[in-house]
């Protein structure tokens, strides 16, 4: 190589680092704090959107269809990456033995998740749900679908009007939010460590 | 008498398949793969440059993806560039974006194109898409990557027959990379085959000096501008896409061959 090839290939190996650093770290700025439901079995963001090469796997695996691509407007670095999108369906893993998403990972972004002897996880959330008081029509679609009886009906609820969430109860599958027959539905699905709009919990009471 | 087999056809026939079964599989929810991470859970073929990334970003070897990646590695090493000209969804479709007006019509009206681009500078676009992954603890190229877009687009139709939104990106490697630098010769995941087929003991493509009449067919026909019966020509953007063998007179192109020497510059 002479020296004008040096300075040539140099140049463009310091012009594509300087781009891509700078996209990532402008990017990293904007919707992240967008909440988003991640696969069963996903390690802390970080990790995970380094493990993730976006392939698809998993959504292609998933039974009911519940897992989408990630849009830019989720955050430009989740874009591409797998979200749960419990309006079109809801995780099955906590009702039947499923966990395919897992399976079809072909890195280390989901990661094994402990079960019991049905194949359920066990110390699992992917998100919690949560009841917007003013949009709940008392239908009860959502108490008799969630899989691990997170929803209080309204009388048990002391002081509450409609069905409530105990938060630490709730995996985060979202078939409740699946069920609600409301329009632009009574429920929604907050990251598991975030701090939900409607915090109702029986044990907080 | 040479086998002869319909190789244009079955070109468009491997590629329309491999899409068939990713669509396929979205459809039936089973995990067949895309070309990021193509096949069977117990036999697959997994991005190489998608492996470097997740392990630079992830500071660890990612051993669950390392045998699928030796695989393909491999199978590249073995013949060369092919995936480019019998897999690769983006390949086409760049071609068929490019012969469009007004795109066509621009590059057409220019001489050259500006930015001459060998497989070197493609390596150089490698390193720094692996440096910003090392830095940044993210698999960047793994976004942008017109493979990976159009895998994305294939599996959203067929689980939730929508577009994903970074379709609109694809738009961007054609109009601005086709027109100013030869892409095909910077891709970063093509380039690995460009580098297979100047190092891998095996050529895709060789003439036999005695047999060939000299009639430039396969220059004509070469869709990446190889003077294919120069025996010293530089075969690293040779996808394998069979065109030159198809039109030679004096069936003189010779497949997957031992190397008659080492590359010339």
């Amino acid at each position: 190589m002479n020296r004008r090839e040096v300075l040539r290939y140099g140049a463009e190996i310091a012009g594509v680092t300087a781009l891509g650093v700078g996209g990532v770290k402008a990017s990293g700025l904007w919707g992240e704090d967008e909440p988003l439901i991640h696969p069963p079995g996903a390690p802390p963001e970080d990790e995970y959107l380094g493990n993730c090469i976006k392939c698809g796997r998993c959504i292609q695996e998933c039974p009911p269809d519940a897992l989408a691509f990630a849009s830019f407007g989720d955050g430009v670095l989740r874009s591409g990456s797998p979200k749960l999108v419990p309006e079109s369906a809801g995780c099955i893993a906590w009702e039947t033995e499923c966990l395919d998403c897992i399976d079809a990972c072909p890195t280390d972004a989901l990661g094994s998740v402990a079960t019991n002897s049905a194949g359920i996880p066990t110390d699992e959330a992917i998100g919690r749900a949560q009841v917007d008081a003013d949009r709940c029509i008392n239908c009860g679609n959502c108490y008799s679908v969630c899989p691990t009886d997170a929803v209080l009906e309204h009388d048990k609820a002391a002081g509450r009007e409609t069905f409530a969430v105990a938060t630490e109860d709730c995996a985060g599958c979202g078939r409740c939010i699946e069920v609600c027959p409301v329009e632009g539905k009574a429920l929604e699905l907050f990251p598991p460590d975030s701090r939900p709009d409607y915090p109702i919990s029986m044990h907080d009471d | 008498m040479r086998p002869t087999l319909p190789w244009q056809r079955l070109r468009k026939l491997v590629l329309a398949g491999v899409v068939a079964v990713i669509v396929g599989g979205a459809i039936l929810d089973y995990a067949t793969g895309t070309f990021a991470a193509f096949g069977l859970p117990m036999l697959r073929f997994f991005c190489p440059v998608g492996f470097v990334e997740i392990s630079l970003a992830t500071r660890s070897i990612v051993w669950t993806a390392l045998p699928y990646t030796l695989l393909s590695i491999g199978v590249v090493f073995l013949f060369g560039r092919f995936p480019c000209g019998w897999l690769c969804p983006f390949y086409k479709f760049k071609h068929w974006l490019e012969s469009l007006a007004p795109l066509g019509r621009v590059r057409r009206a220019t001489p050259g194109l500006p930015v001459r681009a060998t497989w070197r500078d493609g390596v150089a676009v490698l390193v720094g898409v692996l440096a910003v992954s090392a830095i940044t603890g993210y698999p960047i190229y793994c976004i942008v990557c017109p493979i990976g877009i159009i895998s994305r687009n294939l599996i959203s139709l067929g689980t939730h027959l929508t577009v994903h939104g970074d379709v609109l990106l694809l738009a961007f490697y054609p109009i601005v990379l086709g027109l100013f630098v030869d892409w095909q010769r910077v891709c970063p995941v093509g380039n690995l085959g460009a580098v297979a087929n100047r190092v891998a003991p095996l050529k895709p493509i060789q003439v036999d000096e005695e047999a060939c009449v000299r009639c430039t067919q396969c220059l004509e026909t070469c869709p990446e501008d190889i003077s294919v019966f120069d025996a010293g020509a530089d075969m690293e953007s040779c996808t394998a896409c069979m065109r030159c063998y198809d039109v030679c007179d004096g069936e003189a192109i010779r497949l997957y061959r031992t190397r008659n020497g080492p590359p010339s510059e």
